[in-house]
């Protein structure tokens, strides 16, 4: 045999026959480790989820929303926001304010709640819908370490709210409920200090987590998508039965509701479905119960498609009212009609709005000059 | 006549024995190549091993077939460490008698060197490597003895098509490089899988304990 075959006999092959009988050792111990989770990232400061249960093999399932994500070590629910950290579901977002503002409260839009008040307002990411028109998506459809943000404790934003004058907090931009730990905590302190707490959502969540979290917040805006379950599906990923329910439900506690409706071209702003939505309100809610028509300008997956005409959205409140409801509203339209608050028996404008100022307010305690009553929080 | 009772055992044998080699690769190679023996020696050894995987195979088969899901899953993982714990055990053994032996001027073999590809195959046959863990899950939906033993009988038949190159591997003990290396390889997985099995343990004993 040649020296430098004899070598290569003697060494080399026989090296990398000891790598292949150890290689496999290691890639299954590997594979061990990763099953027991010796590896797995360990809660640090996240703040621990509520409503959720514990599965086998350290799998958890969210209760929190309809998706009832089911997540496995390591894995974010599809709201980018809660995470199963070594079988436990945790807050990824608690106290990390993405977003915060003062605005005026009908910016919200909430006509009827303490109208020309400011509102502070906060977002954290993520959301449990994907609606391809949305129109915060850089907030929504992100994860937490994607966006900056500031921490902040629920006292600290209570006493923030206290000193920029706001009379309520609002809970907005992204899905608050995705941040429901914090939100509730927040809303209890404001509570205590007198401020109101107003919620700005999807209405996406389940009835358990919804009826703990109505019996601290004062009032609730639900931005409904569209009168079809195909809408919900195909453009938003949630389900509409689901926001009909959770509807029915802020009405029945008695926290005052708002109802909003983007409409999308071609997608949600048929007559027929305008009205259904409109008799659906009135039949289930009650005519007292705000709606305002917004107008969709072209964002996120939906750039394809033209602004929503305006005297689309100007037909859907003309629609909404035939059918019965006494306070419908219009967004981003400048047509001031639509952002008045009129009595209903008179007609008379008793509220004028501008772009979300208000310009005059003749509401006394809730009531017209004839002494007729507006449903709302007016004090 | 329904056919899925032989088909889903046999194509996920197929498709996962791949798996199972790599995994049963570091025992079986270093056994097979420590030693100079034979090609009807190695065949015999080869056999042995995997009448032992098949004894495990079914037994599993038998047990979880009849029991379903009722089987607790912190049990199942302490077996699981008790085979991994068993065959790094019985590697070691034989390799450091096998050491031993070469010492001494003439002796005969061992008892428990004889014996322990049997026993081997069985530990390496209750091992939960990931494609054994699927399968379980599956069986567990059959609430039948005989059911689960066809599955994991017609399993090991495809899965083992892998493992009948191995007999070749044997040739390589002809030289003591390899014979070496084998050594070598063999007790670091066997420390290594010792350690594991030992940590494993800990661990879902630890996790029993808080359950209970």
């Amino acid at each position: 045999m040649a020296p430098s075959l004899h070598k290569k006999f003697t060494f080399i092959l026989p090296g990398l026959f000891l790598i292949a009988l150890i290689a496999p050792s290691l890639w299954l111990i590997s594979g061990l480790a990763h099953s027991a989770g010796w590896f797995e990232e360990q809660p640090g400061t996240e703040h621990l989820a509520m409503y959720y249960d514990k599965l086998p093999n350290r799998m958890v399932q969210c209760r929190l929303c309809p998706n009832r994500c089911m997540l496995a070590p390591g894995q974010f629910g599809t709201c980018k926001a809660r995470k199963n950290i070594g079988g436990d579901l945790y807050s990824m977002v608690y106290g990390k304010i993405a977003s915060a503002h003062v605005d005026p409260i009908e910016k919200k839009p909430f006509f009827h709640v303490l109208p020309g008040s400011k509102a502070f307002s906060i977002a954290t990411t993520g959301c449990n819908m994907h609606c391809l028109f949305c129109q915060n998506w850089e907030l929504s459809q992100a994860f937490p370490h994607e966006v900056p943000s500031i921490p902040m404790t629920p006292a600290q934003v209570v006493e923030e709210a206290a000193r920029s004058g706001s009379r309520s907090i609002a809970f907005t931009y992204n899905e608050p409920v995705i941040n429901y730990e914090f939100m509730l905590e927040t809303a209890r302190i404001a509570r205590s200090r007198g401020i109101k707490s107003i919620v700005i959502s999807a209405g996406y969540i389940n009835p358990e987590p919804l009826a703990e979290l109505l019996r601290t917040v004062d009032a609730y805006k639900v931005d409904f998508k569209a009168f079809r379950e195909e809408f919900y599906q195909k453009l938003t990923g949630g389900h509409l039965a689901d926001v009909l329910e959770t509807m029915q439900l802020i009405h029945k506690s008695g926290v005052w509701l708002e109802v909003l409706n983007l409409l999308v071209p071609g997608e949600n702003d048929s007559e027929a479905e305008i009205r259904e939505l409109s008799r659906w309100i009135r039949e289930n809610l009650g005519p007292d119960v705000p709606l305002h028509f917004s107008r969709h300008f072209p964002q996120y997956k939906l750039r394809n498609l033209p602004p929503t005409p305006i005297e689309t959205v100007l037909r859907a409140r003309a629609i909404a009212r035939e059918e019965g409801l006494r306070y419908v509203y219009t967004g981003n339209v400048a047509f001031p009609e639509g952002e008045a608050t009129l009595c209903p028996g008179s007609g008379q404008k008793v509220i004028e709005r501008i772009a979300h100022a208000v310009i005059s307010n003749n509401l006394k305690n809730g009531e017209c000059a004839d002494g007729e009553k507006i449903p709302g929080i007016w004090n | 006549m329904e056919t899925t009772w032989w088909i889903a055992p046999f194509f996920a044998g197929l498709s996962t024995g791949l798996y199972c080699l790599g995994s049963c690769f570091p025992f079986i190679t270093s056994f097979l190549v420590a030693e100079r023996r034979s090609f009807r020696e190695n065949v015999w050894l080869l056999a042995q091993f995997m009448a032992g995987r098949l004894a495990g195979y079914l037994a599993f088969g038998a047990v979880f077939g009849f029991l379903g899901a009722a089987l607790d899953q912190t049990w199942i993982r302490l077996l699981a460490d008790v085979a991994m714990i068993g065959l790094s055990v019985l590697l070691a053994v034989y390799l450091i008698r096998l050491q031993a032996q070469k010492r001494q001027a003439c002796c005969p073999a061992s008892r428990l060197g004889a014996q322990s590809p049997v026993a081997m195959g069985f530990f390496m046959g209750i091992n939960l490597c990931p494609p054994f863990l699927i399968s379980l899950t599956y069986v567990f939906t059959l609430h039948s003895t005989c059911r689960g033993i066809a599955y994991f009988l017609i399993f090991f038949l495809s899965s083992s098509l892998y493992f009948l190159p191995l007999v070749f591997a044997g040739a390589l003990a002809r030289l003591r490089g390899f014979q070496a290396a084998a050594r070598l390889g063999g007790f670091f997985a066997a420390v290594l899988f010792f350690v594991v099995g030992i940590l494993s343990m800990a661990d879902n004993l630890i996790r029993w304990f808080q359950k209970g």
